[in-house]
């Protein structure tokens, strides 16, 4: 593609179908299908994990505990295998969640000792100091995937229902009260019919449901959309691109970058993280408010590992595991103005709690799902899960220490909005004035408002080094073993222009989308569930369970 | 077995998930466990399957109780049973087994059967998968038949019940093309699953939950359990592969060479 | 002195290829531990070919089951004809080539007389005294080295095409015949019945399956459209093998799902496995390495696929795969 008139992705991104993420609760036929609970938890990563085990704490500390039902629903075969994370994580919610289980016992790996943050160029590197938000002291590196399954046996051993390998489809609301959620059925055929291993969808009903979706989750998204609940600016969103390799030259500190290969007018950054004496965890997170039409996160990362930087740890390695996320980056501003309503509350990145500042959002993510326990539990002693009682929850996210952090680096993300030197000075400004300045709201508009402009040009070209991965191999690389046949999952709209075709199959780092002579092709099976073209383009929606990637230490 | 109601029993193992990677540990004594994900045997979740539909199709089914012989861990392909359908589970403990441990784990199983039809009825019909994605010898069903005195049908990819007759058919000829064989089996007997019998489904979420509080029976039979197997020295990964021998010329001759090569020295013709 | 003994199975009138197959891994073993080479065969009307056939696997002394009710293979009928082989020859170790007939029988046999199993092996070998053998654990991933003890009886099956046929046989002077007395069926023996013994699939003109076939011809999306694969379809007839193909192909439409080779699709270890214009995606190599010998026919000498071929081409599929057909005396030309 050489030349292409400019455009703005939203044009051409089908609206939520809220016709099939939201539904009246109705029998489905026979008792088998329908499964009763108290408090289910919509996603079992760290969000509601921690929620569900606090929950079921509290209950435990009342002596009620039989009285109260616990569900965690999870699309993933196992817990932890859709998780994915850099990671550096802040302990902080563990020790509060689990205090008597000792620090070496909790499933993290080593202390971050040194802390490097460079500008890459072409070939050299140039040492910067490491920003004041981003130091980590106290903070470990970890893999979310393991930090999952711990919290995972946790929560069955204190009673909870541990429902992986069920995602949940529709969500039920009856007189604007959210009653529950009916799973994904299993065994369709490519056309959708009922195969001979079929099994119809399930209604799991609950008194609350707490959405813990992730980033872009389908039924946080159709909810929001259906109480009309905005936020200041809109959510953003940066794809993240992670690989992990066993290496033979052990990596001693924590590095960031910025810069290369990610142009000066996109954000975005890279990481390599220490797992071990022999694992290293490296990554990309690019912006997806980016004006290149061809932008391309893992041929970014490809090349980014030819960088002596990068190079000098990964020869004679091997890789192990590849993955992909994304990351909501709005902040503050982007926080929904209700975090809830009756029979229904947002944790986790669902609700956005991230603070990029920092890098981090796992310790936020389990915080809020143990307010979100804390809200329950009063609501479950009176009986009454409407909003009224319901909304401390809201009031305790926005007003406690979450809420802190973010309203204090609000400015920062969004200050790139204006490349990265403009930015990076309003960013130690913001930091320096604990958000005050610069003053008020810089306005953002969605990833898809932005107007895709340019062409990287074979910038994201992956490099010819041994290391580089084609998308088809690094698809394997993340354990995907959805079935061939699988019917298709995400929705574009028909007709789209070649540009935003390529568009799709560039951004796309699983290679779902292909641009052919005879228009969009999508290999639906290749979908790794990081959903970044549900910010851009394509919808994604909840499909069989037990499809998606296999990560196993990511 | 007119008036009497049929028992089945599924015998199912808990097994490193075949379709993740595995990676010897460095003193060759197993495989690394650290990222290892265990699940229930694929070719056992067949004979689950199998056991499900039986029930579902015929009155006489009393019950189908799953066993399995292993680690504590080993509960949770039991659960994954249950979840599928079958109605009760037994766990024969051995702590120490080993995955090549086929013969012992026959001997167990077979020992926990005669227990329980010490107090009961013994099974009409047992059923495993033709073999297990671990040790992959297929051992065990034809050895738990012998320690049982049962006939056994191996490696089934159909099977019809009619009363206490079955009618199966057999894979006899997996490596040397395809060649499968009926036989008419009187039950009691044993049969292990091959793929293609029929396909497992996902199990339905209210029995996953049903199961999850179920109790399972454990019996202790390690003390009258010795080593029986081979004993394993050391695992390794397969050795590397000789490098690639390029043929050179042009289609014609690159063809003759080949053929020549696939001849004389693969021995692959 | 106890003795090796061999079994030679019987398929159709001769003696199935693979038991042969275990002359020079028989003789390796009696040289080590000095035992003698016994041999038996078990069938109707099989005495008559019987020394022969032991003389080919150097035997000294074979033990003959014959009767009628011999005829069709029954597990455990056979495995009291084993039983009772062994207790004449006073054999220590009983091999097998690994068939679905030993796998039946092996695991019985082993638990009737106590003796200690090692199935599938794909070598077998004497070290420090020790009898020693090597299988694939984990679908392939891992092998596994075992030892088996030095007393009692071992029972070891060995994987087809391990060893080759000593074809010359090993000459041994006069092979004794012994008469094995097997009592016919039981009211407590065996009670599967053969009754359909002749459905082989192999000559119905239905394509073969490929998780069954011995020889897999492959193709991936370079193949351009459905139509092409019809000169892989040529070489396959040629070779008496099934045509796979790669996902790519498969999502494109050429070939239907139920021939998809990879992780995703059928896992498959033939004894010949050709791929033509296949690249060598990681998820197909994993469904695929395990084949004995891989050939690969691709213009890109970089393509991934050659890395765990055993003989490369590259050039032109559509021009070599033709000849190939041609120089085996297929239609294809």
């Amino acid at each position: 593609m050489s030349a292409f008139d400019a455009f703005q992705p939203a044009t051409y991104q089908p609206p939520l179908p809220l016709d099939r993420l939201i539904a009246a609760p109705r029998s489905l036929g026979s008792e088998d299908d329908v499964v009763e609970v108290d408090v289910l938890f919509v996603g079992g990563g760290a969000a509601g994990l921690a929620g569900a085990i606090r929950l079921a704490q509290i209950a435990a500390e009342r002596g009620i505990s039989d009285m109260l039902q616990i569900a965690v629903l999870e699309k993933a075969e196992r817990p932890g295998d859709h998780c994915l994370s850099g990671a550096v994580i802040n302990p902080v919610a563990l020790r509060e969640l689990l205090p008597d289980v000792p620090v070496a016992d909790l499933p993290l790996r080593g202390v971050v000792e040194q802390e490097k943050f460079y500008f890459l160029s072409g070939g050299s590197a140039f040492r910067l100091p490491v920003p004041p938000t981003m130091h980590n002291k106290g903070c470990h590196v970890a893999s979310l995937c393991e930090v999952v399954r711990f919290l995972a046996e946790r929560a069955e051993a204190i009673g909870v229902h541990m429902l992986a390998g069920y995602p949940a489809e529709t969500l039920l609301i009856e007189d604007r009260c959210v009653k529950g959620v009916r799973t994904a059925p299993t065994g369709r055929e490519r056309d959708g019919s009922p195969g001979p291993s079929y099994h119809p969808p399930t209604e799991v009903r609950a008194k609350l449901t707490v959405l813990c979706e992730g980033a872009r989750g389908p039924l946080s998204q159709a909810w929001l959309a259906c109480e009309r609940i905005g936020s200041d600016n809109p959510q953003i969103y940066a794809l993240g691109v992670k690989e992990l390799w066993r290496v033979k030259t052990p990596l001693r500190e924590v590095i960031h970058t910025v810069g290369w290969p990610v142009p000066h007018d996109t954000f975005g950054g890279g990481w390599m993280y220490p797992m071990s004496e022999d694992l290293v965890s490296l990554g990309l997170v690019v912006g997806l408010d980016s004006p290149y039409a061809d932008l391309d996160p893992h041929g970014m990362m490809q090349r980014l590992k030819s960088h002596p930087l990068v190079q000098q740890y990964l020869e004679g390695g091997e890789l192990q595991e590849w993955g992909a996320k994304i990351i909501p980056e709005g902040g503050y501003h982007a926080l929904p103005h209700r975090l809830g309503g009756h029979g229904v509350l947002l944790a986790g990145d669902a609700a956005g709690l991230v603070n990029v500042a920092s890098l981090k959002g796992v310790h936020y993510a389990m915080r809020s799902g143990m307010a979100a326990a804390e809200a329950a539990f009063a609501a479950f002693e009176k009986n009454d899960f409407s909003w009224s009682v319901l909304e401390p929850y809201d009031r305790a996210i926005r007003e406690g220490e979450i809420g802190n952090d973010l309203r204090q680096t609000r400015n920062m993300r969004p200050a790139f909005k204006h490349g990265i030197v403009v930015g990076s000075m309003m960013a130690a400004l913001s930091w320096l004035t604990k958000g005050s300045l610069p003053p008020g709201r810089i306005t953002m508009h969605t990833d898809a408002a932005i107007t895709r402009t340019k062409l990287q040009q074979g910038l994201s070209e992956s490099s010819t080094s041994t290391a580089s991965l084609s998308k088809e191999d690094a698809n394997f690389k993340s354990g995907n073993l959805t079935r061939d046949d699988i019917p298709l999952h995400v929705i574009p709209t028909n007709d789209i222009p070649e540009a935003v075709g390529r568009m799709y199959a560039s951004l796309c780092p699983a290679g779902v989308y292909e641009w052919t002579d005879d228009g969009l092709t999508i290999n639906a099976p290749n979908c790794i569930d990081c959903r970044a073209t549900d910010v851009l383009g394509p919808r994604w929606m909840p499909r069989e369970g037990g499809s998606g990637p296999r990560y196993q230490r990511m | 077995m007119e008036n009497q109601r049929m028992r089945i029993a599924v015998i199912v193992k808990h097994v490193p998930d075949s379709r993740v990677s595995v990676r010897v540990k460095a003193d060759g004594s197993a495989l690394e466990q650290d990222g290892l994900k265990f699940v229930c045997d694929p070719f056992d979740e067949i004979a689950v399957e199998q056991a499900v539909q039986i029930k579902a199709s015929r009155s006489d089914v009393q019950e189908i109780v799953v066993m399995t012989v292993g680690r504590h861990a080993a509960a949770e392909a039991l659960r994954h049973a249950l979840a599928m359908g079958a109605d009760r589970a037994v766990h024969v403990l051995c702590e120490d087994i080993l995955p090549h441990e086929e013969i012992r784990a026959a001997k167990l199983c077979a020992a926990a059967i005669h227990q329980l039809a010490a107090v009961g009825r013994g099974f009409d019909l047992i059923l495993c998968g033709v073999r297990t994605t671990d040790n992959g010898a297929g051992e065990f069903g034809p050895a738990l038949a012998e320690c049982l005195d049962l006939p056994h049908a191996g490696a089934i990819t159909q099977m019809t019940l009619d009363g206490s007759r079955a009618r199966v058919r057999c894979r006899v000829g997996a490596s040397t093309g395809s060649i499968e064989s009926v036989f008419d089996v009187q039950l009691p007997a044993l049969m292990t699953c091959e793929r293609g019998l029929i396909e497992p489904r996902h199990p339905a979420l209210p029995k996953l939950m049903k199961a999850k509080q179920q109790s399972i029976h454990s019996m202790n039979l390690s003390e009258s359990s010795e080593r029986c197997d081979a004993t394993l020295v050391k695992l390794t990964p397969p050795p590397a592969r000789q490098s690639c021998r390029m043929i050179e010329g042009d289609a014609s001759q690159m063809a003759r060479e080949l053929v020549r090569l696939l001849r004389e020295e693969a021995k692959a013709l | 002195m106890s003795a090796i003994l061999v079994y030679l199975e019987k398929r159709g009138d001769a003696i199935n290829r693979a038991s042969l197959e275990l002359a020079s891994l028989a003789r390796t073993l009696s040289q080590a531990f000095g035992m003698p080479i016994h041999a038996v065969v078990i069938g109707s009307g099989v005495a008559a070919g019987a020394a022969k056939a032991a003389a080919a696997v150097g035997a000294s002394k074979v033990f003959i089951g014959d009767a009628a009710h011999l005829a069709d293979y029954r597990p455990r009928l056979y495995r009291r004809a084993l039983e009772a082989a062994v207790a004449s020859s006073g054999a220590g170790i009983v091999l097998m080539a690994s068939t679905a007939m030993s796998r039946d029988m092996a695991p019985r046999l082993a638990v009737r007389l106590g003796a200690v199993l090692a199935t599938d092996c794909s070598e077998v070998f004497v070290e420090q005294g020790e009898l020693r053998v090597r299988r694939q654990q984990y679908s392939g991933k891992c092998v596994g080295l075992f030892t088996l003890p030095s007393s009692g009886v071992r029972v070891v099956t060995v994987r087809p095409n391990t060893y080759s046929i000593v074809e010359a046989g090993i000459a041994t002077s006069i092979v004794e015949s012994v008469p094995l007395d097997v009592a016919a069926d039981q009211p407590t023996d065996a009670r599967v019945v053969a009754v359909d013994n002749a459905s082989a699939n192999s000559e119905s003109a239905a394509p073969q399956d490929v998780t069954e076939a011995d020889i897999i011809v492959a193709g991936g999306r370079s193949l351009k459209s459905a139509e092409n694969f019809a000169i892989l379809e040529a070489l396959a007839a040629a070779l008496g093998g099934a045509v796979g193909a790669t996902r790519a192909a498969v999502d494109a439409g050429y070939q239907p799902h139920a021939r998809q080779i990879g992780l995703t699709g059928k896992t498959v270890a033939p004894r010949l496995y050709i791929a033509c214009g296949v690249h060598g995606a990681i998820q197909h190599l994993a469904g695929m390495r395990s084949s004995r010998v891989i050939v690969a026919i691709n213009t890109n000498k970089d393509a991934p696929i050659f890395e765990v071929a055993t003989y490369g081409c590259v050039g032109d599929l559509f021009e070599i795969v033709p000849r190939l057909t041609q120089e085996l005396g297929g239609g294809g030309g």
